[in-house]
């Protein structure tokens, strides 16, 4: 009798050799072959490695004044000076620090917010999900500009409230998604099975459904902080963003644009620096939903 | 459908009461009260001025009293500037706005249909790669930026268009252009990927079987079908061109609402924020439940 057991789990099978690969390494094998969405990625490595990294690689701090004013790119100031002598490559180095924390800071909020309201919405349905729903059509009837506008005047323009204003006006779009993911994957014959087997109903949703919703949620948050990068410089261009001197891209924008026809300057580097960015950030999302979003055929 | 319509319409009512109450909420935890202004007034005649605007009395009584007004249709009068209807702002301003968002719409549909219907035919040729590189910068180009280039290049450069002020149709061109552009690239990219999905399906097969020609198959079967989410996102762009327009009309000097709106907002205009954004939501609700009344008229398979 004993002998027998060891045969049984003595024996291997063919396929017992062969590793495959978790659905992560598979996503990211798949997502090296997209050449632009990889060029984003390294972009984006770079403007947070600056973000991070801006008083080592700045000569002058962004609010240093002394300087020439207004002076053309060249080399002791690769990006020029501002109106009030400032190197422009300083403020646009301490600028992404203010961009890269709101996009990513507000989308953590969302999260926070959107994630466990849609799940549980979707997931237990009837009058949560009545009131949720409501609740989100209520979000979306205000424009999220305006919501964020708002909360901007009430609160104040500090970058924790600007993380707070942009989280809180984007946060029914991620609880959507979320929750018409959850309804449907509980409908799939894995839950069925986890739900036969006699786990909870809160350990089906947290170990059996929500990991489902994943790729969706970063292929989501992925476009949303580059709508919240713009939200922000939206805002810093009609005075609710960050304040004076501190150094948005948006601030320097509506700052630099008093002197658009004599120093072009001002205006180019941090729209540029805004404006590719941006440009990362949606093309990555596009490479990730290639590679991550289920209903897409490959 | 009398009955679905009359359904949808009472379901808008708890929502807008939401929106109002919301609005309330957030209009009057901003600090600094309307006459705050640095102005010396002897605390009697503060009295007076705040029992006149109620300000004297609690929130929920200050809302019931605001909101039987709202609902008789009078949206009050600024506080900051004693005599300015929120009602003479919008029949003053809001046609301005309105003008510019249509104009926007128009680019944004006019452009981003039909180069999204270019792309979906010659799918994965140069023309498809043009249109597409086209619709991801275009997309990612803030509209304040857009309007800085315009400024720049057509303006100052060319100056082929008036770079400001509003009333001659030269001067629609480039602030519609601005606001339009980038949600035509968005436009372009949605047409692009469902008439794509839709020329896969059995029935594109059976139309070009039965001898349909490539036009008519592509107008009368496959481009019908993309229509459902292109009139989805006309209604989420309606929003987006309203809070869009604060910038590019503050840019091209054209008076609109959004000075109103930023001004209001930063000068503690209670009645006439409350105002401008009830307005908003209201105006976003009738086109949201437009949209659905075209559903009906655009896939005869919905009934309601």
């Amino acid at each position: 009798m004993s002998a027998l057991s060891t045969q049984v789990a003595d024996r291997r099978e063919p396929w017992d050799d062969v590793r495959t690969p978790s659905q992560w390494a598979e996503a990211w094998r798949r997502l090296r072959k997209q050449r632009i969405a990889m060029a984003s990625l390294v972009f984006l490595v770079v403007v947070a490695v600056v973000a991070v990294f801006a008083p080592l690689l700045t000569t002058s701090g962004y609010s240093e004044i002394g300087f020439d004013p207004l002076e053309a790119p060249r080399w002791a100031h690769i990006m020029g000076t501002d109106e009030l002598g400032r190197d422009t490559w300083s403020r646009v180095a301490y600028g992404a620090r203010i961009s890269m924390l709101v996009g990513f800071g507000s989308q953590a909020i969302a999260l926070a917010i959107g994630l466990p309201l849609g799940a549980v919405a979707g997931f237990y349905g009837r009058w949560l999900d009545a009131l949720l729903m409501r609740a989100t059509d209520i979000m979306f009837s205000l424009p999220s500009i305006l919501v964020a506008l708002l909360f901007v005047t009430a609160f104040g323009t500090s970058v924790e409230v600007l993380m707070l204003a942009i989280g809180f006006a984007t946060w029914p779009t991620l609880a959507r998604l979320v929750r018409a993911e959850v309804l449907r994957t509980k409908q799939l014959e894995f839950v069925e099975a986890a739900d036969s087997i006699g786990c909870s109903p809160s350990r089906v949703l947290r170990v059996h459904v929500l990991p489902h919703t994943t790729g969706l949620v970063i292929v989501q948050i992925t476009f949303a902080i580059s709508q919240a990068i713009f939200t922000e410089a939206f805002l810093s261009f009609i005075g609710l963003g960050a304040q004076p001197p501190a150094p948005s891209w948006g601030r320097l924008l509506v700052d630099g644009f008093q002197y658009l026809q004599t120093s072009p300057h001002l205006v180019i580097f941090p729209g540029a620096a805004l404006f590719l960015t941006i440009l990362a950030l949606n093309s990555l999302g596009d490479g990730l939903r290639d590679v991550l979003d289920p209903h897409r055929p490959n | 459908m009398a009955l679905y319509l009359t359904r949808r319409l009472l379901t808008l009512i708890p929502a807008w009461i939401g929106v109002t109450l919301l609005a309330f909420m957030f209009v009057h935890s901003i600090p600094g009260g309307p006459f705050d202004t640095g102005a010396v007034r002897p605390p009697a005649t503060r009295a007076i001025l705040e029992s006149h605007y109620h300000l004297d009395r609690s929130l929920p009584v200050q809302y019931v009293l605001y909101m039987k007004n709202v609902v008789t249709g009078d949206l009050g009068e600024s506080i900051v500037q004693p005599g300015l209807r929120v009602s003479t702002v919008l029949t003053q301003r809001f046609p301005t706005s309105a003008e510019l968002g249509g104009a926007a719409l128009l680019v944004a549909l006019g452009i981003g249909v039909p180069a999204g219907l270019l792309a979906a035919t010659k799918r994965n040729q140069l023309l498809d790669r043009v249109v597409m590189v086209g619709a991801t910068i275009g997309y990612a180009i803030p509209n304040f930026i857009l309007s800085i280039l315009f400024i720049l290049v057509v303006g100052l450069d060319l100056r082929l268009l008036p770079l400001g002020g509003w009333g001659r149709p030269s001067q629609v061109v480039l602030p519609a252009l601005a606001l339009g552009l980038p949600w035509a690239s968005f436009v372009a990219r949605l047409t692009r990927g469902t008439v794509i999905g839709t020329l896969e399906q059995d029935y594109i097969r059976t139309a070009r079987a039965k001898g349909a020609g490539p036009a008519r198959v592509l107008v009368q079967h496959a481009f019908r079908n993309a229509l459902m989410p292109i009139t989805t996102v006309t209604a989420l762009l309606i929003a987006e061109l309203i809070t869009g327009s604060l910038v590019i009309e503050s840019i091209f000097s054209i008076p609109g609402m959004g000075q109103y709106l930023t001004n209001s907002v930063l000068g503690s205009d209670y009645t006439m924020t409350l105002g401008l954004i009830i307005f908003y939501a209201t105006l976003l609700f009738a086109a949201n439940v437009v949209v659905d009344l075209l559903y009906v008229w655009l896939d005869p398979r919905i009934r309601y």
